[in-house]
């Protein structure tokens, strides 16, 4: 079942790239299709209750059917474009690149094995989409017994549909506790990162840094522990790898698939919008540079954020305010006094000294951001000045940076130890392509290179 | 070229054996280990309610045993005042009682805490008494407890 789940979500995403005209190497094709078509599959319960219709199996499955057909409606030009794109690539593994391989082999055996043995655990999760998840099982619809509870004090069953709508299909393809879709996710992931490092860097190379990413014990701790952040990390990681290869190519094709991504990690994480308007500063200093006219910059920035606002007036305001039957009111959850801007500077401080440059912070996020640092400096001394590719990659990470204490300060429900400590995650693929683009390791991998292939 | 791409081969297990020495990675992988070792004993005990046991422990049991005794008594359409946790530990109970919604996740039944204005509506309560945990109807006139 798991496999027929995954081969969907592969013909689903698939046909949503071919509309994208997304070309890439196949390893990164076929693991961000099947991300593609998790983030399809996400949305499907929800469009159903949208709808008022029954969320039954029948339906479910019926509007997935549905959504791989559409897709690929044109199915003659959606083989050609899967020929192209696989076709003309010798699949290889290298004899070095085997010990890593091996150790990713097991670290992902781990972790699936544990996302599909334990049930759901974090309370947020309990207390929100999966009770949700498993009464709409129940009772056909996601708005259901659930609410009913007296749910004054909590606010999980407000959050996103993303999960809940997962865990409903997970449950009703037979897996009781639903998440095992989080492998998927997990390991189309590194998948991705493995070939978008390897573009750049010797395989050698690329393994150790993928290593030193996946021993991030807090973040590998939430590959088999569903929350929204993983996920959240994933899609705003490709809304910026493809918005930087728009800076790349000047394709608009691949700024508006960046847009998508953006609003799915939207759909994730609400607050997400708030990321991608800075992200957008990247957007519009690039057309400031290339002397684009107004127009186009505004053509640009509405592509890049209008999907994450159509989702996040979807999620938040629609659903919340006219489908629900408990009142939620969002605009009270917002700092009342931003003026006083000594929430921000006491967050930020907080963030760095008890959540990243602290003792604790060396067991939730092990070495990574020391060594991101080293690089970082070394990159600075060997090379003078960062490129557009790497300075791309550094404001993103800035972003991140920055804008988590942002987010503490504009809604303060969002604590430092659950909810800024799991939202920084989304800064450590950022900085793994970062480094993974330094001249210094690029010319490290080259001498590698060099010497692998010369006689002796 | 072979011969290179072993000298490779020899470095990438010299740089995972070196990874792994640090000792932020090495408590990592060791938790990595227990988890495989969690796995071996695993991988024959499938049954749904025991892997929900051993995740929630008691969490979970002494949930699941309160709402049973409920049902019996009561049916499962019933609104159950739960202790804070404060109570159960001053009673030197290892029980968290689950927030609602979680409890109603575990058990299918509804309740409510203490703080709620809605506490009143509550037609039973779960209360400790002599090392044991009783779920009594607030008129008193039917108790069921376990140790």
């Amino acid at each position: 079942m798991i496999l027929l789940l995954t081969l969907l979500q592969f013909i689903a995403g698939s046909g949503l790239l071919r509309w994208f005209k997304i070309q890439l190497r196949p390893g990164m094709l076929i693991s961000l299709s099947i991300l593609m078509g998790i983030a399809i599959f996400s949305a499907v319960p929800f469009i159903l209750q949208l709808l008022y219709i029954p969320v039954t199996s029948i339906n479910v499955f019926s509007l997935i059917g549905a959504f791989c057909v559409l897709l690929n409606l044109n199915w003659k030009r959606s083989a050609r474009y899967l020929r192209s794109n696989l076709s003309g690539h010798k699949f290889s593994i290298k004899i070095y690149e085997i010990p890593f391989l091996l150790v990713f082999a097991f670290i992902v055996f781990v972790s699936a094995w544990r996302c599909f043995y334990y049930p759901p655990t974090p309370v947020d999760l309990n207390a929100g989409a999966e009770v949700i998840a498993e009464y709409t099982v129940r009772e056909k619809t996601m708005i259901n017994s659930v609410f009913t509870l007296h749910l004054e004090t909590f606010n999980n069953h407000f959050k996103s549909p993303f999960l809940a709508c997962l865990q409903i299909i997970y449950k009703y393809a037979g897996f009781p506790f639903g998440q095992i879709w989080l492998c998927n996710v997990f390991i189309c992931f590194i998948i991705f990162l493995y070939h978008a490092i390897g573009q750049t860097l010797h395989r050698l190379l690329a393994g150790l840094l993928l290593l030193m990413f996946l021993a991030i014990p807090e973040m590998y701790a939430y590959t088999f522990m569903v929350l929204f952040d993983y996920s959240n990390t994933v899609f705003f990681f490709l809304a910026t790898f493809f918005l930087l290869e728009y800076f790349k190519t000047d394709r608009r094709n691949l700024l508006r698939f960046s847009g998508l991504l953006m609003g799915i990690a939207t759909y994730i994480r609400s607050e997400t919008l708030v990321l991608a308007a800075f992200l957008a500063l990247a957007l519009i200093w690039y057309h400031v540079k290339h002397r684009d006219h107004i127009g186009s910059i505004i053509l640009s920035g509405f592509m890049l954020l209008l999907p994450a606002a159509i989702l996040y007036f979807l999620t938040i305001y629609l659903y919340i305010n006219f489908y629900l039957p408990i009142e939620y009111n969002v605009e009270g959850l917002m700092n009342k006094n931003l003026l006083n801007l000594s929430p921000l500077w006491q967050r930020f401080r907080d963030m760095n000294s008890e959540l990243i440059f602290s003792t604790q912070g060396f067991r939730y996020y092990g070495y990574f951001v020391s060594f991101f640092l080293l690089i970082l400096l070394s990159e600075l001394a060997y090379s003078k000045k960062l490129d557009q590719i790497t300075g791309g990659w550094l404001f993103a990470v800035m972003v991140i940076y920055l804008g988590m204490p942002f987010l503490g300060y504009l809604l303060p429900l969002l604590d430092l130890d659950n909810s800024t400590k799991r939202g920084l995650f989304k800064m450590f693929p950022l900085m793994l392509l970062f480094i993974a683009n330094t001249s210094l390791l690029k010319d490290l991998s080259a001498s590698i290179r060099k010497w692998e292939l010369a006689r002796l | 070229m072979l011969k290179k791409r072993l000298i490779l081969l020899c470095i990438s297990l010299v740089l995972i054996a070196g990874f792994f020495i640090l000792p932020v990675n090495n408590r990592w992988g060791n938790t990595l280990i227990n988890y495989w070792n969690d796995f071996t004993k695993q991988k024959t005990r499938l049954s749904l309610e025991a892997r929900r046991a051993e995740r929630f422990g008691t969490h979970y049991t002494i949930s699941k045993a309160i709402a049973d005794s409920l049902t019996k008594k009561a049916g499962t359409n019933q609104l159950l005042l739960i202790p804070p946790d404060k109570y159960f530990k001053k009673n030197k109970i290892d029980y968290y009682a689950p927030i609602p919604p979680v409890f109603y996740y575990f058990t299918g039944i509804k309740t409510v805490l203490p703080t709620n204005p809605h506490a009143p509506e509550a037609k039973w309560y779960v209360r400790f008494e002599n090392g044991k945990v009783i779920v009594d109807s607030v008129k008193n006139d039917q108790t069921d407890s376990y140790e």
